[in-house]
């Protein structure tokens, strides 16, 4: 194998304004070599922690393969039978492009700002 | 005046980048639009993650990926191919209906073959001396 770099990405939590709801900030490149990460922090998350209220930030998210978006789709109904779900917050143009290809915007709410989200989860309590 | 550029890479998922950074910074230099470069780099990531996750197994194989640029035609043709006993036929092609089933029932298979179909403008399959061969062909939107 040649010294070639491969992918890189980072996925941490951020500060929630909103008890009960778990901010996560995505940047970087989400391929198939790093989707396996995304796919265990997620995890991590969800079956460990018990969170089943986030946010995704993607507005660091240089790039997504079906890969990464095959992550969501494999978390989202677990998210909401434990009464969550997962929201997108300022998604990229290029990167909303391919969600709307693949008619994402049918299963995930996908909304511009931070605050869009919380408020979304506010209602639908 | 067409530029031609080429790349071999090992099937391994660590190369992805790499495949996307070298379509990248040819079509660049050759005034291919951000919109049909990003296109041309996922339909590839996803051509070549499909050859590594279902051709690659124990034993390491290549992939080639040769892009031609044409800044007459106003078209960017990639051809990724890798050793293959028999050619590659997809069988399945998910028609749209067929995708928004599958989100819908929350199942990812087939996502990556339908953004190649819905990415480029012409997709064609070809096997030559032992290798199958993708050709993706999109016309530069500038």
């Amino acid at each position: 194998m040649p010294q070639i770099a491969p992918s890189q990405f980072f996925a941490q939590e951020a500060d929630s304004p909103a008890a009960g709801i778990t901010i996560i900030e995505i940047s970087g490149q989400l391929d198939a070599h790093t989707a396996p990460e995304f796919e265990h922090f997620l995890e991590e998350r969800v079956r460990t922690e018990k969170k089943s209220k986030l946010i995704l930030d993607f507005s660091h998210l240089e790039y997504i393969s079906s890969a990464g978006l095959g992550v969501l789709m494999g978390l989202i109904e677990e998210v909401r039978s434990q009464s969550g779900d997962m929201k997108l917050v300022k998604v990229p143009e290029k990167i909303y492009h391919v969600l709307d290809l693949l008619g994402f915007p049918i299963v995930f709410e996908i909304l511009p700002q931070l605050d869009d989200a919380l408020i979304s989860f506010a209602k639908a309590k | 005046m067409t530029s031609i550029y080429t790349i071999t890479l090992p099937a391994d998922t660590r190369i992805l980048a790499e495949l996307r950074s070298f379509i990248a910074r040819n079509a660049i230099n050759d005034g291919v639009d951000a919109f049909t470069l990003h296109a041309l780099e996922l339909a590839a990531d996803e051509i070549a993650t499909n050859v590594i996750d279902h051709v690659a197994g124990d034993i390491p194989i290549d992939i080639f990926c040769q892009c031609s640029i044409d800044s007459v035609q106003q078209i960017v043709i990639c051809e990724i191919s890798w050793p293959s006993p028999e050619p590659f036929r997809p069988d399945i092609l998910p028609e749209t209906e067929h995708i928004k089933q599958r989100l819908e029932s929350r199942q990812p298979g087939g996502l990556g073959i339908f953004l190649i179909h819905s990415l480029v403008d012409k997709i064609e399959y070809d096997y030559h001396e032992g290798r199958s061969l993708i050709r993706i062909m999109k016309k530069i939107s500038r």
